[in-house]
């Protein structure tokens, strides 16, 4: 179970990166945010942000029309 | 009728006497910059490039405007118009009219129309082995244009790649046009590697793309690392990937601009090797000074595009 979750569902980019920007910046390092999105780009674009800024991406799952990314604050 | 939907280019072409055929090409979009004069002047340069990459020169001009009355001040709406009209004018065309509606979701480009001779076309799809590849504006305008909405764009790169966008492809096309180029097409929403796969469709040639040579803006690399790719660009890949050979140095992220979905960019010209070096000198004596040759027609792998 993650600290945070947040669902983008019908966001389209780059507003899926922006949210997960925002829920990282308000949790403290260690915590884990789940993102749930169901635009195919932000999957690639969210991990990439995540990755990007040092953070950990822990789990990918996809679940019919939706994909969630369990990630870790550094 | 010479060019149509059986065989499709960058424009429709249709010959009215033995000297002078038309051009008609139609383009709009919704907005890309906050900056509503910027926008129109992307636009409208957006819409009339595609009879310059047809050999041709834009004569008149419609505007097609959807516009949100309700929500938006009608001041953005004549910003939008003069942008337009700005570029219409400095393309040496004439606006004749046009058509509005209004919508939900602002959405502003034109309605070309131009003129070429039918011998002097020049189409997509001409290709000669040994052909020298010459792009004339950077890419990356799709993903800096994400990072753009997404706010984390500096005022510097909005400054250029706008400058770009709104730069109008009639000094490449008139250099162009002194030349005996094979074939031409313009970058725009397919990418890079999208438009040149229209290009050998018929597999009767390769490419081979040199990567240190292609004109880029150095931020979209960062902003696609940060996860800032447009949808239209992981499209553009996700479609056109099985055509490409990578060199296993190329950086992954950097063949994301390959594919990377273009507004307003540049020509992409094909012509002889001995003449290649001449042109590049001549566009950047006319100040497109980000113009290289970019690659080479290669007689295989046929339909394919190897990036080294």
């Amino acid at each position: 179970m993650a600290d945070v979750t947040i669902d983008v569902c019908g966001e389209v980019c780059p507003m899926p990166v922006l949210k997960t920007k925002k829920a990282l910046e308000n949790i403290n390092s260690g915590q884990t945010i789940e993102v749930i999105c169901d635009y195919p780009p932000s999957k690639e674009n969210v991990q990439r942000f995540v990755t990007s800024e040092g953070n950990e991406v822990l789990e990918v799952k996809e679940e019919g029309d939706k994909v969630k990314i369990l990630i870790k604050k550094r | 009728m010479i060019i149509g939907l059986e065989d499709p280019d960058d424009a429709g072409v249709y010959k009215i006497t033995d000297d002078i055929a038309l051009i008609q090409t139609v383009d709009f979009f919704t907005p890309i910059v906050d900056d509503p004069y910027w926008f129109g002047q992307i636009a409208a340069a957006n819409a009339l490039s595609d009879v310059y990459a047809m050999g041709g020169i834009p004569k008149t001009a419609m505007n097609l405007v959807a516009f949100p009355l309700k929500q938006l001040d009608f001041s953005i709406l004549k910003e939008i118009l003069r942008g337009g009209l700005d570029k219409i004018k400095e393309a040496g065309c004439c606006l004749v009219g046009g058509h509005s509606i209004e919508d939900k979701e602002l959405k502003y480009g034109l309605s070309v129309t131009g003129i070429v001779h039918p011998d002097k076309i020049i189409t997509k799809k001409d290709l000669k082995i040994g052909d020298l590849l010459i792009l004339t504006k950077p890419i990356g305008t799709g993903i800096i244009n994400t990072a753009i909405k997404g706010g984390i764009a500096s005022k510097e790169i909005i400054e250029t790649v706008t400058y770009f966008m709104a730069m109008l492809n009639k000094d490449a096309a008139s250099i162009m046009r002194e030349f005996p180029v094979d074939a031409c097409t313009d970058i725009t929403g397919f990418g890079l590697i999208g438009h040149l796969c229209e290009m050998i469709a018929d597999n009767k040639v390769g490419i081979e793309l040199w990567a240190d040579k292609i004109p880029f803006f150095s931020e979209a690399l960062e902003y696609a690392r940060k996860g800032f790719v447009p949808s239209g660009s992981y499209k553009n890949r996700d479609f056109r990937i099985s055509f490409v050979d990578f060199a296993p140095n190329i950086d992954p992220i950097f063949c994301d601009l390959l594919f990377d979905a273009q507004t307003s960019g540049g020509l992409l010209i094909a012509i002889k090797e001995t003449k290649a070096f001449e042109m590049v000198k001549r566009l950047k004596e006319k100040g497109i000074n980000k113009a290289s040759i970019i690659g080479k027609v290669m007689d295989k792998p046929k339909g394919r595009i190897v990036v080294r």
